[in-house]
């Protein structure tokens, strides 16, 4: 029997139409399934190996975190512990023969596990009490860091501008 | 033959004999072998047992079926002629092409015109023919007239170079003489036998010298006449055709047992044996081996619609096949993903529940680590920035005035830009020199340096410069084993 070009067309469409639904419906799910399950089983493979390396190492970090617990305990919210935050400062350049031009809160960086809260701060003053601050700020009892300074002289006098870029960080909140 | 044996064939030939007999020709592993069964209700039976599984059949057409009629045509090839016929055949019978069903084979060829003999058969008639086979589940894929298939075994017989033929076939009742010309089937004729061999033989001789006197043109042409069946009749036959042979003019007589048929009686598992042939085993033989070789397609007698549909039915068959094979295939597929899902699913359980304990105990690691990675950055460099000045301030010489300073960490490490004012040019470039005894800032380098004339007269040098900071003390509380790095 001849089957005629029109024919032919049309069973080949009609085929590959199939073809292509059926992959669609059946086994492209399939594949998406195989994927997704491959992805969740690597991540648990690695988390259990991750967990097994903190087993061993457990009780050194335990006893390394009994050092720094005090520094990074705080469960308020990022309100509470900005205000903390800057009553500290604000304690610390209070003693000081320093002018505040502006404090300036940052936005709160949320990491997994802790937050990094963070103070702009302009003064101005002798630059002896610019230099007690900073003292001040490294010898604190908080974790403070100075992530930036800056030092600026107008005239050829000891007063001066100084910039700082303060931050603490604190525990995640409800750890 | 024992009953449990079973046969399977791709052809058999199917030959009803007037006693109603049928006689079913398969192939064996050396020759063709004959089945002999009373009745077709017997065959119906065997075939719905499946003693007998037949894909193809072939039908043996009885003589008084068709209307055998000659024709010349101005044809290349058969296939040609065949295709002229079916205009043809209303001047050659009183029907409408429509109604009939016709056939035809070579007869010879005059120049351009080929002598074709046509087989016509009424549609209603083979239908009604086809009718008792159908009845026993057989629809054949072939049906030919039984001249050409008894002509058809012949021919395995006699494949010598003679232009002429006379076969003589002599069975019980009834002795069946082919005539055959250029190797072309000519005609053939049924002689109904009396009781008295001798009686009988005498007929058949006058009726073969009879045809040869018919085919034989030229006295000179040599004629080749071959006898089989009956030892009793064909050996009078020969002894009579030889004494007349001066009459008959060249007449070449041979006798020969033609291929062997080995016959088989269904059911009482007796065996006949080979040697004897009637009319319908040969038929059936002949038909079996044009069924096969797929010799004589122009004779075929199957209706064209019954043809198409049957083709028609193939198709759609083996398309079924195909999507179901295809079908199957994809389920496999699916099933394969599925099993190997379902075995992911498995290890992820597994692997869940030998962390669910662990995560209990160690869980808080992590948290841990990472507020020891932090706090020991925030806590790193303590001092630094103080201790830096401190010593910025020792090693400035005096003809230098730093205006501004600004402080930043660069991948752990402090780095210093530096603005500030000199007396000479070559002053503010040996500001590099000065620190290079300093324990923390390292390397220095003036980036931007420009002469800035005063108002009141005489100039100053404007610089830039930048400072690098050396490497940070480690603290020494923490430790890498427990996973927390500067």
């Amino acid at each position: 029997m001849r089957i005629g070009r029109q024919t032919f067309l049309a069973v080949t469409t009609v085929l590959l139409i199939v073809a292509v639904a059926l992959f669609t419906l059946i086994i492209e799910p399939q594949l998406q399934e195989r994927k997704a399950r491959l992805a969740r089983m690597r991540e648990l493979q690695s988390k259990l190996a991750r967990l097994q390396a903190d087993l061993l190492v457990q009780n050194r970090v335990d006893r390394m975190y009994e050092q720094i617990e005090p520094l990074i305990a705080g469960t308020g919210t990022d309100q509470q512990q900005m205000s903390v935050f800057t009553r500290e400062l604000t304690d610390l350049y209070s003693t000081l023969n320093v002018k505040t031009r502006s404090v300036k809160l940052l936005p709160t960086v949320k990491e997994e596990f802790y937050r990094l809260l963070s103070v702009k701060i302009e003064m101005q003053g002798h630059i002896q009490d610019i230099l007690q601050f900073i003292l001040l700020v490294e010898a604190h009892a908080s974790a403070l860091r100075i992530e930036q300074f800056g030092l600026k002289a107008r005239e050829i006098t000891d007063e001066v501008y100084a910039s700082f870029l303060v931050t603490k960080v604190v525990a995640e909140s409800g750890a | 033959m024992k009953k449990t044996t079973r046969i399977k064939t791709t052809w058999a030939s199917l030959s009803v004999a007037e006693n109603g007999e049928a006689i079913v020709c398969v192939k064996g592993n050396d020759s063709l072998r004959c089945l002999r069964f009373e009745s077709l209700e017997q065959l119906g039976r065997a075939l719905s047992q499946r003693a007998l599984v037949v894909r193809k059949w072939a039908v043996a057409a009885p003589r008084d079926l068709c209307i055998v009629k000659s024709l010349s045509l101005p044809a290349a090839d058969l296939a040609e002629a065949a295709r002229m016929i079916e205009f043809e055949v209303p001047s050659l019978v009183p029907l409408p092409a429509e109604e009939v069903i016709y056939g035809c084979t070579v007869a010879g060829r005059q120049g351009n015109l080929l002598d074709v003999l046509v087989y016509i058969v009424k549609a209603d008639v083979l239908e009604r023919y086809l009718g008792v086979y159908k009845v026993v589940g057989i629809e054949p894929q072939r049906i030919i007239p039984d001249i050409v298939a008894t002509y058809a075994w012949f021919k395995t017989v006699c494949s010598g170079p003679s232009e002429r033929s006379i076969f003589v076939l002599a069975g019980q009742e009834q002795c069946h003489i082919l005539t055959s010309e250029e190797s072309n089937f000519q005609s053939g004729q049924r002689m109904h036998l009396n009781g008295d061999p001798a009686a009988s033989a005498f007929e058949i001789a006058r009726e073969i010298l009879h045809q040869g006197r018919q085919i034989g043109a030229c006295p000179e042409n040599r004629i080749m006449v071959v006898l089989t069946g009956r030892q009793d009749l064909i050996s009078p036959v020969e002894a009579r055709l030889r004494s007349q042979m001066d009459d008959a003019g060249a007449l070449d007589v041979t006798i020969t047992a033609g291929p062997e048929v080995r016959h088989h009686r269904w059911g009482d598992g007796t065996e006949d044996g080979g040697g004897y042939e009637s009319y319908e085993d040969v038929a059936a033989a002949g038909l079996l081996q044009l069924s096969v070789g797929a010799k004589q397609p122009h004779a075929n007698l199957v209706p064209r619609g019954y043809l198409a549909r049957e083709r028609q039915r193939a198709l759609l068959v083996n398309g079924l096949r195909v999507g179901i094979l295809s079908l199957l295939l994809v389920f496999l597929a699916w099933a394969c993903l599925e099993a190997g899902n379902r075995r992911l699913e498995k290890t992820c359980a597994v692997l869940s529940e030998q962390i669910a304990p662990i995560q209990k105990v160690a869980g808080g690691v992590d948290r841990k680590r990472q507020h020891l990675r932090v706090i020991q950055r925030q806590l790193s460099n303590r001092g630094r920035i103080a201790e830096t000045i401190a010593e910025l301030y020792e090693t400035t010489p005096p003809a230098i005035s730093i205006s501004g300073l600004d402080v930043t960490w660069k991948q752990g490490a402090m780095s210093i830009d530096i603005k500030g004012q000199a007396d000479l040019l070559p002053t503010a470039f040996e500001y590099t020199q000065a620190v290079r005894d300093a324990c923390l800032l390292q390397t220095m380098q003036i980036i931007n340096a420009q002469q800035i004339p005063r108002a009141g007269g005489g100039s100053v040098v404007e610089f830039k410069a930048q400072c690098s900071v050396g490497p940070a003390v480690p603290l020494g509380a923490w430790d890498d084993s427990a996973g927390v790095k500067p």
